[in-house]
């Protein structure tokens, strides 16, 4: 079956981290030790978040360090 | 002179004469459970409601979500802090951070920067001995002080502690401005106590020793061990108005702090008569202005003799219009006291607190700009018996904030067990500090039970004497 | 581990919170229940004698089991309804979903006085009698609203329970063959490599809508193949997945098809058989066989040939869905941690990031995600996104609110749940409304790659932003308390400040009997603090009450009530049943705080029957009975001199000029005596039995409250006691000994 598919939950789960402790500053090893789940299966769900702006990358390689970058928000939209 | 830095726990500020230096790097030692983590969100969300300093607090082994709920159940809402830009609570790995410190313009920098960070707190240290060789984890720590030194934080670093460890005295100690220590110690048998004991405080005096504190619902709260507090030389300064009574100065720290606000807590049978009358003359003698609200059953005249006990002229204060008096009563007064006299009785509602606020106005607005000092005693209970509860709670509220603003001290009495639970815990609070004085089989006892300094005395035995002013604590 | 029942158990939990209702799972036989969550005193009354009622349930379960659909049915009385959803696995019954009591409008009179009145009602009790008072009654668009939401929490409990029992989908043979192999590549392994008469074979899985991979291949060249992947219709693989039987190409070489196989380097190919797998209308994925092109000799069929349709196909379809199945299941629980997240944050802003994050999460492709919330007044909208720049993001939020908010003008009603729209630059978007019961608060849109990743992700998005849409309301619900509650508080003081101050402390007293006594009689919270907030506001009139939020409206009615109620009472017109709980509580209340005599902390009503009798009003008798009876209590421990003349003896008590003021001091000396309770202790039993908190103790002794624990800990030992109450009657059984 589909990789993405597979890693759905876990991204989740880490998605839920990070709302949990927005100002974590995570590598990916760093993660994988506080959500108890592999480095590897992690990597590539860190990479697809990074990818659509949930994470934002600081460094690169195995050095990494991924942190939670807010949505964009916009108060008061006039809707009319 | 160099900047003290407000630590945010009640008693703390006390046993280091003022707070932590600006820029210090404390360790703050402790084994499992004695609360290391609680002290370092104390430092960092008082430092940010109090004084609108930013802090960041670094954790390697908990997960921020723990700390955000553990602060929450002190009181801190941290998360609304860190909308605020005042905290973060971040997670990282050790080494992580010793890479991104040393990095010219790294994320710690960045981090620092971004909130004008001013306090920091990193929870463990002892994580550095683990991950690397000793050479190496000496080299971390006195890099990591370098930089947190460097950039004018004051820090607590947090450090695990054990008996084992204790042998070896570990090198951070060297580095380090100061260190604290916290401990659970058995005490009578069944129970332990906390106590806190700062072991070294690089340019600042201490009181030396363990002082107990505990876990209150607004965070730690130490108590400056008596013994040792006795020892710190007490000053009558200008802002200290003393009580002219033997023994209670010294429980208050050198007396009533100006412009505070005190509350004496009596029992019916306690007589509360000749400490009130004390601080009254205290005041008269000092040259400042006095305003009392009389009583159902007390007197100019009966305040007039009693302060000639005390060896003071209550009617030539009068005359020189340095003593007034608030009367909800109708009695006979003496001639030439009329104008020294607000005559509030028979007043509705708002006549009531417009009479109130127009008289008061002068004198909270240019009581202090003159350079006079002001002091003002009511009493509780008869402006509940004259007004009822809800009235007194709004007034007292009110006068307590204006007459600290204004620099006026408040001496109220009041009997807490008749007012009930609720009123009388809103007096406490809205005071500076409450006095209780009652009586138990044969002694007169009294106690400070709040005070300023977050200081609670043991009880004393009044005692009676001859000379003036007729009491004395023992 | 947590079982499939665990979760479907939390979420009927989850939603049982959000909606306020009571929910129950029947098992299919309707002799007990897989799940249950009970939020209302009528269900908690008849659930509490399960015996009891369980022949009434059974009639109720057997009459709603011919339902297919989810219904709105009236049970037992006229009226009194429930939402019952029938759960079918494969056609077959497999549970009863329950959700309610709802009445509708005008249904509480109707049912209470069918409850009161009629003999033969099944349910009939004083305890559903008075809990049927506490239900509100609901339009008929939130009662749909809520038909909905339960349809859609039935089609969730199907989704789990249907993954509880794995294999369940597929036929015996599969069953059979396949029992010992739970993935696909074992079933793969199994039967594919066997094979001889093929140089390569393999099997092309489903990844993707429309896109297949090779995911296992056997032969000398079989890692040349790993992981490619086609389209449909592309090459003979993509050609054979469009076909619903086996194909079989000979003397291929050349042709053009067999190109995906050049290119990874295999050599040309001869001949080529397909077996496409599928189930239902869905192609899941094809088995194939290749033979070189030049090969001599082993070109009858291959062993698995034979084998494949009646054994090996079942056995793949089995597996595949049951990997599906567990994908579904492990994401429909991470949809409920996400549940339990929203619910615990308090940070209204957190529960928006969270909600536009965790949906780029439930489908394949994500490339944005939208969200709009209306504000609760005004054109305004919040707008949290992420994939999209503003322009766009404020173009599409525009879009979708003006088609949301002209469907409401409309009168339509809101399906909670996911519908397929295309945005203005051609993307397929799921969209989804957050709306409870019935009231729209907004949408949430998130990208999906086209209609079959729609299908597939729709029911997890849907249950997503049914669990934000409750949290947002409740949220909303709860800061508007909160700013009424202060409203209120700033009235008062006005009215103190301005007014007469008994009216306000006779306000604050009743209040006081009220906040007993509403507890007591199992008010819903909602209810209970409408009363509260109407009784502190009693004095005052009707013109002084401001605007204080949407909760005014509902004050004012009651407090008019309130006024007509005396207005009836005085000119003797009170008819019982004419008026709200709340207006005849807090006319009660008023009553009984207007009293000289009554004290809250001794509870001293007035007991003059003669005088109250004949103005008292249903709800009225409720409350004094309920006081008389606390203060009973009270007095029993509390015995006067003259309410115990035969105890005899008097001359061993300390008279009321003994230095003390406890009457019960009789009991406390001789228990003192017997058990040797020092001096202390003793006086701290003596505030015990009177009812005093061990902070009143210890301020009445001037001790700390950790001295009286400690005190406390020594009497309960000395006396061979663990708490309290068993101190009162202790000392109450010594005084009368």
């Amino acid at each position: 079956m589909n990789e993405t598919q597979d890693d759905m939950s876990l991204q989740l789960e880490c998605t839920l981290f990070f709302e949990r402790n927005p100002y974590a500053l995570e590598t990916v090893r760093g993660l994988a030790k506080k959500l108890g789940r592999s480095e590897l299966a992690l990597e590539a769900v860190v990479e697809r978040m990074s990818r659509l702006l949930i994470l934002e990358r600081i460094g690169e390689g195995e050095r990494a360090i991924y942190t939670y970058h807010a949505p964009a928000v916009r108060q008061e939209l006039d809707l009319s | 002179m160099i900047e003290r830095v407000d630590s945010g726990i009640r008693g703390l500020d006390t046993i280091m004469y003022g707070g932590f230096l600006r820029g210090a790097v404390t360790i703050l030692e402790g084994e499992p459970g004695t609360g290391k983590t609680t002290v370092g969100l104390q430092f960092l969300a008082e430092g940010a409601i109090r004084s609108g300093e930013a802090g960041i607090f670094i954790t390697f082994e908990q997960l921020p979500e723990q700390i955000y709920a553990d602060a929450a159940s002190f009181g801190w809402d941290l998360r609304a802090l860190e909308t605020r830009n005042l905290i973060r609570i971040v997670s990282m790995e050790p080494d992580v951070l010793f890479e991104q410190m040393r990095q010219p313009g790294g994320l710690f920098e960045r981090l620092t920067n971004q909130l004008n960070c001013r306090r920091i707190v990193i929870d463990s240290i002892s994580l550095f001995r683990v991950s690397a060789d000793p050479e190496q984890a000496r080299a971390s720590v006195y890099t990591i002080r370098n930089i947190l030194r460097k950039l004018n934080l004051t820090s607590l670093l947090i450090r695990e502690y054990s008996g084992y460890e204790s042998q070896y005295a570990p090198f951070e100690n060297n580095v380090c401005d100061g260190i604290i220590r916290l401990s659970l110690q058995p005490h009578m048998e069944k129970y332990r106590k906390r106590t806190i004991e700062v072991l070294k405080m690089r340019g600042t005096r201490i009181m030396e020793g363990e002082h107990h504190f505990t876990f209150t619902r607004e965070g730690i709260h130490v108590i400056p061990a008596l013994s040792m507090a006795e020892e710190k030389m007490i000053s009558a300064t200008a802002d200290m108005l003393t009580t002219g009574i033997e023994g209670l100065d010294e429980l208050l720290g050198g007396g009533l702090p100006r412009g505070s606000v005190f509350m004496i807590d009596t029992n019916s049978k306690a007589n509360h008569r000749y400490l009130v009358m004390s601080m009254f003359v205290e005041r008269l003698k000092a040259g400042d202005h006095t305003v009392s609200l009389m009583t159902s059953s007390s007197t100019i005249q009966g305040m007039t003799e009693i302060s000639n006990l005390f060896g003071v002229s209550l009617e030539d204060a009068i005359r020189s219009k340095q003593s007034f008096f608030i009367e909800h009563y109708r009695k006979p007064v003496p001639e030439g006291f009329e104008t020294s006299i607000l005559n509030v009785g028979g007043l509705e509602g708002e006549e009531y607190e417009a009479a109130f606020e127009e008289w008061f106005r002068p004198i909270f607005l240019h009581g202090k700009e003159k350079g006079k000092g002001w002091f003002f005693y009511f009493d509780v209970n008869t402006v509940v018996s004259e007004r009822g509860k809800a009235f007194v709670l709004r007034f007292y509220a009110d006068i307590a904030v204006k007459c600290r603003m204004a620099g006026i001290t408040v001496v109220a009495h009041a009997n807490f067990t008749e007012l009930g639970a609720e009123t009388s815990s809103f007096l406490e609070r809205s005071s500076d500090g409450v006095i209780r004085t009652w009586v138990d089989g044969k002694y007169q006892y009294l106690q400070v039970t709040k005070s300023p300094t977050g200081r609670m005395s043991a009880p004393r035995i009044i005692e009676n004497v001859d000379a003036r002013p007729f009491i004395r604590l023992v | 581990m947590e079982t499939m029942e665990d979760i479907v158990r939390e979420v009927l939990d989850v939603y049982a919170d959000s909606a306020g209702l009571s929910v129950i799972l029947f098992e299919p036989s309707g002799e007990g229940y897989l799940g249950i969550a009970i939020r209302d005193p009528f269900t908690r009354a008849i659930f509490e004698r399960f015996e009891q009622y369980s022949p009434t349930w059974r009639d109720a379960f057997a009459a709603a089991s011919g339902l297919r659909a989810t219904t709105v049915c009236d049970f037992w009385i006229p009226g009194l309804k429930f939402i019952v959803s029938p759960i079918r696995l494969d056609g077959q019954p497999a549970g009863q979903l329950y959700a309610g009591p709802l009445l509708d409008v005008g249904g509480a009179e109707r049912v209470y006085r069918q409850l009161v009145v009629s003999a033969d009602s099944p349910v009939r009790s004083s305890e559903t009698a008075s809990a049927v008072r506490a239900l509100r009654e609901l339009p008929q668009d939130e009662i749909d609203g809520l038909r909905d939401s339960i349809d859609r929490l039935a089609r969730i409990v199907c989704l789990l329970l249907d993954g509880r029992e794995e294999g369940r989908t597929e036929s015996a043979v599969a069953a059979e063959s396949a029992t010992t192999m739970t993935t696909v590549e074992a079933v793969l392994d199994q039967y594919l490599q066997m094979d001889s008469a093929f140089d390569l074979s393999g099997f092309a899985a489903l990844t993707a809508p429309g896109v297949y991979s090779v995911i296992r291949s056997y032969g000398r060249d079989a890692h040349k193949l790993t992981n490619i992947a086609f389209k449909e219709g592309e090459g003979f693989l993509g050609q054979a997945v469009l076909s619903s039987t086996q194909l079989r190409w000979r003397e291929v070489v050349g042709d053009s098809r067999s190109a995906q196989f050049a290119e990874q380097g295999l050599p040309p190919i001869g001949e080529i058989v397909c077996y496409p797998v599928r189930f239902g209308n869905e192609t899941l994925g094809v088995a194939f066989g290749l033979r070189y092109a030049g090969r001599t000799g082993g070109s009858g069929p291959s062993p698995w040939e034979s084998l494949f349709y009646p054994v090996i196909h079942a056995a793949l379809c089995a597996s595949i869905l049951n990997g599906r199945l567990r994908k579904q299941v492990q994401r429909l629980q991470a949809v409920t941690e996400v549940g339990r997240f929203l619910v615990e944050a308090d940070d209204p802003q957190r529960v928006l990031f969270t909600l536009v994050d965790a949906s780029l999460s439930l489908v394949w492709t994500p490339t944005f995600s939208l969200l709009v919330l209306f504000g609760e007044s005004g054109g305004k909208a919040q707008l949290v996104s992420r994939g999209l720049d503003a322009a766009h993001a404020q173009r599409y939020a525009k879009e979708v609110a003006s088609r949301l908010r002209a469907a409401e003008g409309a009168q339509r009603s809101f399906r909670e749940g996911a519908a397929i729209r295309s945005t203005p630059w051609g993307d397929t978007a799921l969209e989804c409304v957050l709306a409870f019961n019935g009231v729209l608060v907004g949408a949430l849109s998130v990208a999906v790659g086209g209609e079959l990743e729609a299908g597939e992700c729709e029911s997890y998005v849907a249950a997503l932003t049914m669990i934000g849409s409750a949290v947002i309301h409740a949220s909303r619900q709860r800061s508007e308390q909160s700013g009424q509650t202060s409203e209120i508080v700033r009235l008062l003081h006005r009215m103190t400040r301005w007014r007469d101050e008994t009216l306000y402390e006779r306000a604050v007293k009743a209040g006081e009997l009220l906040q007993r006594f509403l507890p007591a009689e199992d008010v819903a919270p909602r209810e209970a603090s409408l009363i509260l907030h109407a009784c502190m506001l009693a004095a005052m009139e009707p013109e002084e009450l401001c605007p204080i939020g949407s909760h005014y409206a509902e004050i004012a009615a009651m407090l008019e009530e309130r006024r007509e109620l005396e207005r009836a009472i005085s000119s003797g017109s009170y008819r019982t049943d004419a008026y709200s709980r709340g207006a005849e509580l807090i006319e009660a209340a008023l009553r009984m705080a207007d009293d000289a005599e009554m004290s809250v902390d001794h509870a001293g009503v007035p007991v003059d029957e003669d005088v109250v009798g004949r103005e008292e009003t249903f709800y009225g008798r409720k409350l004094r009975s309920y006081l008389q009876k606390s203060r009973v209590v009270m007095e029993e421990f509390l015995l006067t001199d003259e309410a115990d003349p035969q105890a005899g003896d008097t001359s061993e008590r300390d008279g009321p000029g003994g230095g003390s003021d406890y009457t019960d001091q009789r009991g406390i000396d001789r228990l003192a005596r017997e058990a040797g309770l020092s001096k202390r202790e003793r006086e701290v039993l003596a505030l015990v039995v009177r009812a005093y908190s061990n902070k009143d103790i210890a301020s009445t002794l001037y001790i700390s409250e950790h001295t009286v624990k400690n005190h406390m800990t020594n009497i309960f030992a000395k006396l061979g006691i663990s708490d309290r109450a068993q101190a009162m009657a202790l000392v109450f059984s010594k005084s009368v000994e």
